[in-house]
């Protein structure tokens, strides 16, 4: 009897002893996985909102925010009014010139001009300011609280045989209109395409060429960190190529397309904050 | 009786372009561009331009109303009829508008060379206090069509 007795007392504590240890093992291992989760440096976690990260140096600093991707044409955004453009100043040709005239904004400054070309803003006299004629470059420095410009240069650099040169040209007016308002957004708008028959015939204003020069547009704008705006794809078809009903001679636009035009602009802006908060 | 008749010739042309009252005869402007700009031949098509727009185009003292119609740039083809406050004011639109055709052709020289003749003859003229611009191939027609409109 008292050995049975024994014999259970001795199981009990045997099992009793194995139970404690299971105890501790298990202590053991959700104290090593605390310390491990602790230490963790996972940056996908959802429950870090302090936007910080440990470094080797066991220091907290900001997660470094993503850069505007200015490889990126503007993005459709919500619709703005007649204000925004308020202060805005468009820099362009014959096509600017016809913008201004139908597109029905009537709060605009234009600095355009027939015939202007990237390295013609620096020399030619021909923008119109307080009676007397001075350059692009010389209006802009006379009226710098501008807070947008929107360029729309090339057409008349089709027929260069250095393109290259056009984009020294261009690059020269974003760094001059930098150095007059370093605040201001530029926008570089793409040039609108031709119609079929304008392409067809003409051997250095057609679609081809437009499209490599505003290949060129785009890249400057990635380098120079301004705005790329594809106007172009936005007034033309399917196929990139401006519609018969759009002009007259196949370049310049009528009415409804500078209304459109507009249209596009309206619902395709960026703010400030948006480049500031991502750079 | 050879003073009096050529005193009644005196008085008779002094009253030509003007009402029974002496003053500047008053025109529709609006109706005026619309015809001109409807009738005329013209290779690009004209559009109305919004007033506003329109009187930043000249540079004209803000008190002169101008009513315009232009094309789309590809040609130098327009007409704009504007209405000062009297016949002196008149004058200084007169001398602006003449300026800004001979911008045009400095402009087109070397962008469309073929619109350069067609700006050398543009119409360009003061009806008392109006002024009319009417760039157009047919300048001849046009000429007719304005001094019907003032007769």
């Amino acid at each position: 009897m008292r050995s049975r007795r024994n014999a259970n007392r001795k199981a009990l504590n045997q099992r009793n002893r194995l139970i404690f240890l299971a105890v501790i093992i298990a202590a053991a291992i959700l104290i090593i996985f605390g310390i491990w989760n602790l230490l963790s440096t996972d940056d996908s976690d959802p429950e870090d909102k302090s936007g910080s990260v440990t470094t080797e140096e066991g220091k907290n600093e900001k997660k470094p925010e993503p850069e505007y991707d200015y490889s990126k044409a503007v993005a459709e955004s919500a619709q703005v009014g007649d204000d925004y453009f308020s202060d805005a100043i468009f820099v362009g040709d014959s096509r600017t010139e016809g913008f201004l005239l139908y597109s029905g904004l009537s709060n605009a400054v234009g600095y355009a001009h027939k015939g202007l070309r990237a390295d013609t803003c620096f020399t030619d006299a021909v923008i119109h300011l307080n009676g007397s004629k001075v350059t692009v470059m010389d209006a802009l420095r006379a009226n710098p609280n501008f807070s947008k410009v929107y360029i729309m240069l090339g057409t008349n650099e089709l027929g260069w045989v250095y393109p290259e040169k056009f984009v020294e040209g261009y690059t020269k007016v974003i760094d001059e209109i930098r150095g007059i308002n370093p605040g201001a957004l530029i926008y570089a708008e793409s040039l609108i395409p031709v119609t079929s028959a304008k392409s067809a015939s003409n051997e250095t204003v057609n679609n081809e060429r437009i499209r490599m020069y505003n290949e060129m547009i785009r890249q400057i704008a990635i380098d120079k960190k301004v705005l790329y705006l594809d106007v172009g794809a936005g007034l033309s078809d399917e196929n990139g190529i401006l519609p018969d009903e759009a002009s007259s001679d196949g370049v310049h636009l009528n009415k409804a397309y500078c209304e459109k035009w507009l249209a596009y602009l309206k619902t395709h802006t960026v703010t400030k904050e948006e480049i500031d908060g991502a750079e | 009786m050879g003073i009096a008749c050529a005193l009644a010739i005196l008085f008779s042309l002094c009253g030509c372009g003007e009402d029974a009252g002496g003053e500047t005869k008053t025109i529709d402007k609006e109706a005026l561009a619309a015809e001109l700009a409807g009738t005329l031949e013209f290779r690009d098509m004209l559009e109305a331009v919004d007033s506003g727009i329109a009187g930043l185009r000249y540079d004209t003292p803000e008190n002169v109303e101008v009513v315009l119609y232009a094309g789309s740039g590809a040609t130098a083809e327009e007409v704009a009829v504007f209405e000062a406050p009297d016949e002196d004011a008149a004058e200084e639109v007169l001398e602006a508008a003449e300026i800004y055709i001979q911008d045009q052709i400095d402009a087109f020289e070397n962008y469309v060379p073929e619109e350069v003749p067609v700006l050398e003859k543009a119409v360009v003229e003061q009806r008392g206090k109006y002024v009319i611009i009417c760039v157009t191939d047919d300048d001849a027609a046009a000429r007719k069509e304005i001094e019907e409109y003032f007769d």
